[in-house]
């Protein structure tokens, strides 16, 4: 009577082994990391050139989007987030997500603010 | 096939080995998620009073020592790489290469807190501490420069606290490397080295976007 659902249980245990062999088959490889350690060095002497080169928001802007790209780079590949399954990429996301919501609901406060509270003198 | 896993490697909540490394790994992601709230707490208070003061950020940014900042940084993108390849090795099982790329990995680590305590020591010596110290003379609005380094002290400070708890972890794990030369002990540490290695990955991705923050601003 046991015997058809041992057989279910077994194939599902095949199968998520096989799905897990292929995921664990797209390892990044020691020359991968190098790559990218190299990438990451790189955009680190973007970043202190940019500094040099720009001012003021573009400085800024720039500074912000070089640290995205090393953060991704760390994040996909040191982090094997790329080759990881959704769930987990799910739990490293919400983090973010959660963030997200902190930093815009305090600057819908601050940046509303008119009258006495004004928040940023001389913008509004 | 369901493997048979060796009684050190798997633990009997565990139907398999594939199913605890995932449990460690959403674990630890979790875990990460908290800290990711924990130091965007700060970013957020950052966010607001760099709006607020940009002058005052920019003057106070230009205190701080570029090139500790930099260096502080390269050491840290590379103690990542040195700690992915010990992850690496110690799946393929390779004993020496996991301890070396450990090791490496904990020196750095340590080469970044003593620059920091150095690059500490100059600021206090410079008078950037907010306080009755705090050396007014150098900025135009003072009192919103020391907003600044109230931000600076207290976010590489929680990032070196946490550094120091990496440390205590890369320690712990060269111990445990050192130990277990076999081939089925060495992979019972496969986890354990993999959730090490995310929080890690972790402080490095904080030091991103601090360093741009506080020492590039202009």
């Amino acid at each position: 009577m046991t015997q058809p659902n041992d057989d279910a249980s077994e194939q599902n245990l095949a199968q998520a082994h096989e799905e897990h062999a292929k995921a664990a088959a797209q390892h990044p490889s020691l020359g991968t990391y190098r790559w990218v350690l190299g990438g990451l060095l790189v955009l680190l002497l973007l970043t202190a050139g940019a500094h040099h080169l720009l001012s003021g928001p573009a400085s800024l802007m720039a500074a912000m989007l070089i640290a995205a790209a090393k953060a991704v780079l760390v994040a996909c590949v040191f982090m094997h987030l790329r080759y990881d399954k959704g769930v987990i990429r799910l739990f490293a996301l919400a983090g973010f997500f959660w963030l997200a919501i902190l930093i815009a609901l305090t600057l819908m406060d601050v940046m509303t603010r008119i009258g006495p509270a004004v928040a940023f003198p001389g913008s509004m | 096939m369901t493997p048979r896993a060796p009684a050190k490697a798997l633990a009997s909540q565990f139907d398999d080995l594939d199913q605890q490394h995932h449990a460690a790994l959403l674990g630890m992601w979790a875990f990460l998620t908290t800290e990711v709230l924990f130091f965007g707490s700060l970013f957020a208070a950052y966010i607001v009073y760099r709006m607020q003061f940009p002058h005052a950020f920019a003057q106070g940014s230009h205190e701080l020592y570029q090139s500790i900042g930099f260096i502080n940084t390269a050491v840290l993108l590379t103690s990542s790489y040195c700690v992915a390849s010990a992850v690496h090795h110690v799946k393929q099982g390779n004993h020496k290469q996991t301890f070396r790329a450990l090791v490496f990995t904990l020196t750095l680590a340590c080469l970044f807190l003593i620059f920091k305590g150095i690059e500490y020591a100059m600021d206090i010596h410079e008078g950037i501490v907010p306080g009755p110290s705090f050396n007014q003379a150098l900025f135009d609005d003072p009192a919103h420069a020391q907003l600044f380094f109230v931000l600076y002290w207290f976010m590489t400070g929680l990032h070196a606290l946490h550094v120091s708890v990496g440390i205590g972890v890369l320690f712990t794990l060269v111990l445990r490397v050192k130990k277990n030369r076999d081939q089925s002990s060495l992979a019972s540490l496969k986890n354990f080295m993999e959730m090490a290695g995310l929080y890690w990955h972790f402080v490095d991705l904080v030091w991103i976007f601090l360093y741009p923050l506080l020492y590039l601003v202009s």
